[in-house]
Order: C-alpha cells, then sequence, then structure tokens
C-alpha cells in the first residue's frame, strides 16, 4: 500500500510531460461565414488560452508571431459558449489551439475547408416560429444572414412596437453577430412579461430590421 | 498544554433539556431553511457563476442517466476538459438524487441536506459540551446562515455548501485535541474526505493548511497525529488531489486578494453590503473581486455571540495552540503572506488566491470553542431570556443582508444571457484514465483500511 503513493507521483511526472490537446470540428467542409463550433479537448490551459483561425499554410507559430494571421479567435475560460467564424473566402484553413498568449506552440490544430453554398442565403431570416417564453431564462434562437453584413449587425429582443429606426436604442438582451451568416444565438427572454419582437439588424448605427419574430413572455409559473 | 489534556464529559443529560431548549433549537433550525428558500426561490440559475454549476450538474445528470463514465468534455471549463479531474465537481453520493430529480430541485434538495448535516453538528456541540441548546442555536444560526454562506450560494459558488459540514470537522479536531487516539485521526480525515467529495476542493486545502499550522503550533505532543491526519486526508483525497495535480500541473493561478488589512475585515464581519458594491475609498483593491469574497456579515447580534464566544474562550485560558493557529489563519486571511507563498509555486497553494476565504474557519473554532468554554456558566434564565431575544434579532439581521443577495439583484448585475454549451465526447488521454484508475483505487484501498482500523484500530 506504501508503494501506491510513490507510484502515483511516477504518473503524475509522466503527466506533466505528456499533456496533450485536441481539436476536432463536427465536419471539414464549412460555408463561408458559418458558425464553427469546435470540441477542444485539453487541460492545463491557462486564463488566456485561445483557439484561432488561420490559413492553412499559416507556417506553425509562436502565440505572439501568430497574431498578424488570425481570421478569428476564441478564448474559453469563463465564457459559456464557444465558436468561431468560417472565413468569407473559400480555402483550406487550421483551428489552432494556444495555452496563452505567451504560449511558444501550437498545443493541437484541425484543418477544415471553406466552400461557397450551391445556394447561397439570398435573404436575412429568423428560423424560429412566434412563440412563448418564461422570463428570465434563455432559448436558442437560430439565422441566417446573407455574406457581407456589418460586424455590428445584431439579433435581440425589442418590446413589440417600438419604431424600427429605434430598434438599437431599445434593444433588451441581445447577441452580435460578428459576420457569422448561419448560427445560433442565445437570447435571454426580459423579466417582464408582454409582447416582444426578436429582430435581425443591420447594424449598430443603421437599424435596419431584416426580419423580427413575434415573441409573448410569461411569468414563470 | 497540559491543559489541552483536560476532557470535556459528553452530556448524558439529554433528557434534561426543556421544550424551550428545543424550540429554540427548531426556530433556528427553521429560521436557516427559511433563508436559503428566500435566496434560492426565484433563481433562473443563470448568473455569476450559476451557469457553470448548472452546467456540471447537468452533465452529472446525464451520466447518471445513460450510465456513462463522466471522462471527457467537449470544451474546457475552469482549463480542463477531464470532467473527473476538476476537484470543485460534486460527486457526492447525494448525486444520485439527480437521476431522479430536476437540477433546480436538486439544487434545493443538497443546499437542505448538507445544512441539516451542519445544524445537527451545532447540536452536537451543544451535547458534547453540555451546552444549553439555544446557545448552539445562536452559534449555529451564527455559523451556517451568516453573509459568508448567503452572499457565495447567491453568485453560484454551490460547492461552498461543503463548508456546512465544518462544525463536525472541529468537533474531530476537538476530540483529537483531548485524546489524539488512531479513532480521532480517522474521524478528521472522514470529514475531510466528505468535504472534498461535496466539490470542497478549496476547503479540503485550507482545512489540510489548518491541521498543519495547529501542527506548528502544538509542537511536540500533537506534531505527529495531525501530520498523521494530512497523510491519511492525501490519500483519502487521492481520487481527486492526484486527477487534478495531473490536470492543472504547470497552470498559473494569479493571485487575487486577501482581505488586505483589518478594515476590510471588520467590514466584512458588519458591513451589510450587496453584490453591487465594486470600489470604495477604504479598499481599492476589492475591485479585483466581488465583495462575496469579503462578505462574513454577522451583523451586530452575530458579533455579540463571536464576541461572547471569544470572550468565554479567552477566560478559559486553554486551547491556546488552537487560538495561536486561528490567530496565523487570520494573518494569512490578509493575503499579503499568501500573495508572497504564490509566488513560490507550491503544489495547490498558489490555487488559494482569494485566502479572505480562510476566515470562515476561525469563525467557525471561534463559535465551537466559545460552546466548549461557556459550559455551565450561562445557564441563568435571565440570560437565557436574553439569548432567546438575540436569537430573534439575529435572524432578521441576516434576513435583511439577504435582500442585497437575492436572484433579482444577483441577476441584475451579474446575468448571463447564455447556459453554458458543452456536452461528454470521445477522447482518449490514456495517462488521464490511468491516473483516474490508479487514485480512485488508492482512495478506496486507503478508505477500506481506515473503517478496518477504525473498527479494531484502538487507542493507538
Amino acid at each position: 500500500m506504501r508503494l501506491l503513493p510513490a507510484l502515483l507521483l511516477l504518473l503524475l511526472v509522466c503527466g506533466c510531460a505528456s499533456n496533450r490537446a485536441m481539436v476536432k470540428t463536427e465536419k471539414s467542409i464549412y460555408q463561408p461565414g458559418e458558425e464553427i463550433r469546435p470540441e477542444v479537448i485539453a487541460t492545463g490551459l491557462g486564463d488566456t488560452s485561445w483557439l484561432g483561425v488561420f490559413p492553412a499554410e499559416t507556417p506553425p507559430q509562436s502565440a505572439l508571431e501568430a497574431t498578424q494571421h488570425i481570421l478569428d479567435f476564441t478564448t474559453f475560460y469563463n465564457k459559456s459558449v464557444v465558436f468561431v467564424v468560417a472565413p468569407a473566402e473559400p480555402g483550406h484553413y487550421d483551428l489552432r489551439l494556444y495555452g496563452d498568449e505567451q504560449e511558444v506552440s501550437i498545443l493541437a490544430s484541425s484543418s477544415f475547408e471553406v466552400q461557397t453554398a450551391a445556394q447561397p442565403i439570398s435573404q436575412a431570416e429568423i428560423l424560429t416560429s412566434p412563440t412563448e417564453r418564461p422570463t428570465r431564462l434563455s432559448f436558442p434562437v437560430p439565422f441566417r444572414l446573407p455574406p457581407g453584413s456589418a460586424p455590428t449587425a445584431w439579433i435581440g429582443f425589442v418590446p413589440a412596437g417600438v419604431e424600427p429606426s429605434n430598434s438599437t436604442s431599445s434593444r433588451l438582451s441581445f447577441e452580435y453577430l460578428k459576420g457569422r451568416t448561419r448560427g445560433t444565438a442565445y437570447l435571454l427572454a426580459p423579466g417582464d412579461p408582454g409582447n416582444y419582437d426578436i429582430r435581425l439588424v443591420s447594424s449598430d448605427t443603421q437599424s435596419q430590421v431584416l426580419d423580427q419574430v413575434a415573441v409573448r413572455v410569461m411569468g414563470n409559473p | 498544554m497540559s491543559s489541552e489534556n483536560r476532557a470535556v464529559p459528553e452530556s448524558h443529560n439529554s433528557g434534561g433539556w426543556s421544550v424551550a431548549a428545543y424550540g429554540s433549537l427548531v426556530v433556528s433550525f427553521l429560521g436557516g431553511v427559511l433563508l436559503y428558500h428566500q435566496l434560492l426561490a426565484n433563481s433562473v440559475f443563470q448568473a455569476a457563476d450559476w451557469p457553470k454549476e448548472m452546467a456540471y450538474l447537468h452533465l452529472l445528470k446525464e451520466a447518471l442517466e445513460e450510465l456513462r463514465l463522466p471522462l471527457y468534455l467537449s470544451r474546457p471549463i475552469q482549463n480542463t476538459s477531464l470532467f473527473l479531474a476538476n476537484p470543485e465537481i460534486n460527486l457526492s453520493p447525494q448525486v444520485l438524487l439527480l437521476r431522479f430529480t430536476s437540477i433546480e430541485a436538486f439544487v434545493h434538495l443538497n443546499i437542505l441536506l448538507l445544512y441539516s448535516i451542519g445544524f445537527a453538528g451545532w447540536v452536537k456541540a451543544a451535547k458534547k459540551f453540555s451546552v444549553p441548546p439555544l446557545y448552539a442555536a445562536l452559534a449555529s444560526l451564527t455559523f451556517l446562515g451568516n453573509g459568508y454562506f448567503l452572499s457565495r450560494i447567491a453568485v453560484g459558488h454551490f460547492m461552498w455548501v461543503s463548508c456546512f459540514l465544518f462544525p463536525w470537522w472541529a468537533l474531530a479536531i476537538s476530540d483529537l485535541i483531548e485524546c489524539p487516539s488512531r479513532k480521532a485521526i480517522i474521524k478528521v480525515g472522514f470529514w475531510s474526505w466528505l468535504i472534498l467529495l461535496q466539490g470542497g476542493f478549496h476547503q479540503f486545502i485550507w482545512l489540510n493548511l489548518f491541521a498543519l499550522l495547529l501542527a506548528l503550533a502544538t509542537g511536540g505532543r500533537l506534531l505527529v497525529p495531525l501530520l498523521k491526519v494530512i497523510g491519511l486526508n492525501a490519500l483519502l483525497g487521492a481520487f481527486r488531489i492526484v486527477p487534478a495535480a495531473y490536470a492543472y500541473a504547470g497552470h498559473k493561478h494569479p493571485f487575487l486578494t486577501g482581505f488586505h488589512d483589518f478594515t476590510t475585515l471588520w467590514l466584512g464581519l458588519i458591513g451589510d453590503y450587496h453584490v453591487g458594491i465594486t470600489t470604495r475609498p477604504w479598499a481599492p483593491h476589492i475591485a479585483k473581486v466581488g465583495w462575496w469574497e469579503f462578505d462574513h456579515y454577522l451583523g451586530i447580534p452575530g458579533l455579540i455571540v463571536l464576541a461572547v464566544c471569544s470572550w468565554a474562550w479567552m477566560k478559559a485560558k486553554t486551547d491556546g495552540s488552537l487560538a495561536l493557529a486561528c490567530g496565523l489563519l487570520t494573518l494569512l486571511s490578509l493575503g499579503q503572506i499568501m500573495e508572497w507563498m504564490s509566488k513560490l509555486s507550491l503544489p495547490f497553494v498558489d490555487a488559494e488566491r482569494v485566502p479572505s476565504r480562510f476566515f470562515i474557519v476561525v469563525l467557525l473554532f471561534c463559535l465551537i470553542m466559545g460552546l466548549k468554554h461557556l459550559g455551565q456558566a450561562m445557564r441563568d434564565p435571565k440570560l437565557l431570556a436574553l439569548g432567546a431575544g438575540l436569537l430573534v434579532w439575529q435572524w432578521w439581521a441576516l434576513w435583511t443582508h439577504l435582500e442585497g443577495w437575492r436572484p433579482e439583484i444577483v441577476e441584475r448585475f451579474m446575468m448571463s444571457s447564455t447556459p453554458y454549451l458543452v456536452h461528454f465526447t470521445e477522447a482518449d488521454f490514456p495517462l488521464y484514465q490511468t491516473v483516474v484508475a490508479a487514485s480512485w483505487g488508492v482512495t478506496l484501498l486507503s478508505l477500506a483500511g481506515a473503517a478496518w482500523s477504525y473498527k479494531g484500530g484502538g487507542e493507538k
């Protein structure tokens, strides 16, 4: 029995020397601007660990050197949703995981391809029906948007009846689309019961409503 | 130190407790239940750290329902995707309830269960030290209902419920001081293990740190037994410590803050602040962390209870080494020493980056030792009437404090729009699996050995 702690210590030393990490994507081909929700299986990451999208031809570099080539990135710490956005240009790309901002080597990577869709998205759409939701709970709202939207295009709750031009100033919980052409936003239903719209709006400044769906928010039972 | 050998006789006169005595316990117990009910009743568990905790519980429920070994997550949470290497996840037996209840109901049940066990610990203390139960009711409410728990549970530090088991740990330490037998060592180890099972990893570290300080403070007589406690804790806790050490090897935890000074500590005890407080001119470092890292709110009545307990302990002029250990832990909770120690890269020490959290152990021992030394001194009916009034006043003070930590208030400041999107996935990290299997093996063997030793091990 006294050998067991020693065995564990040995395993621990081996463990430190052979930490591994994996990055996986759910498919190998994405459309431009499509949301990518990768699986990242790793440990011992720093609080500033991050996952970046790079052109496949980018040589393996330290985190600091790599920053000039990043097309999109995400961190993990205290972040409830992890996604990156597929580049707008068709081609081959890598997802690369760095342990922290000072990391000198790539911990893991995964390749994917971006191909233009056979039937490109022609109009913005919120892919949910008019619905009833309880207050203060979030729920998924899938959406589509033609490529080339402003980075500050957003989707979110607005009290029903608000003028389209006042959408941005009246918005409640919302999420920026960050260049995504298709993906899922998670919106928090307002705390006060009532009638609301979920609106997909072109940008913070233009406030053109591209699509909207009515939602009735009910008090929690 | 000879006075520490003085065993306090256990009361066998439980029949002597009057209806009023039991009444005070019932009032205290229900008062605490009401506090936690109010704290959780309207929560959607989506503010502050609750989304992370709900993700853990959701994953546990899924693992139980699908009878799968929960090894790999689809993304890191707390810097690791290795589920069984994350020591703050609740792996206690009551987690099995998740098979039959909703996650929200489990949160309520788990808090109620651990609160009840903690409360029973205070009743046990009253019996052990032959104290009128009213004072146990007061000490219980002071400890189990103070701002330390209310504020932390409000912001989703769900693993903090493991602190509800602290009274039992303190009683086991008290037994060990009176008679450092093998059984006493195993008892301390058992409670440490139970605390670790609840996800109380930080708490486990503090208690071992306190045991180490106590070992140093007591010197010769208790040095070896307390080091044995720490050794036993390491063996029993291997199933969580070793995978965590594997998963977080090389990970650096930046130090945050302790109380910084005695003014902040004092304000932690009496400051009726709510979740929204950020900075104050007298304590700009608070901006680094939320007020819950300092909140130990007792209010004036709780402060009176603490003062009386501390006075009784000081007056008894005994258990000096315990007082010294408490003093040392208070110094560590100020932060400066821990900040320096965190730079030494000692295993697990740098995980304690908010040492103000330690102070609850000091409060615990002040109250427990207070009960011990109050003894027969406060059986005067007039004092009992005063104590009853204090109990009600204290409950009201805590209820008032709770107002600032209700879900609606916390959500106003710290609402998250998204639940954690995470699921189990397949991967193959053979070393991780070996570490998990071996460390669980060590824990199970150690448990069996400890149980065998406790049953037949005698006094040495």
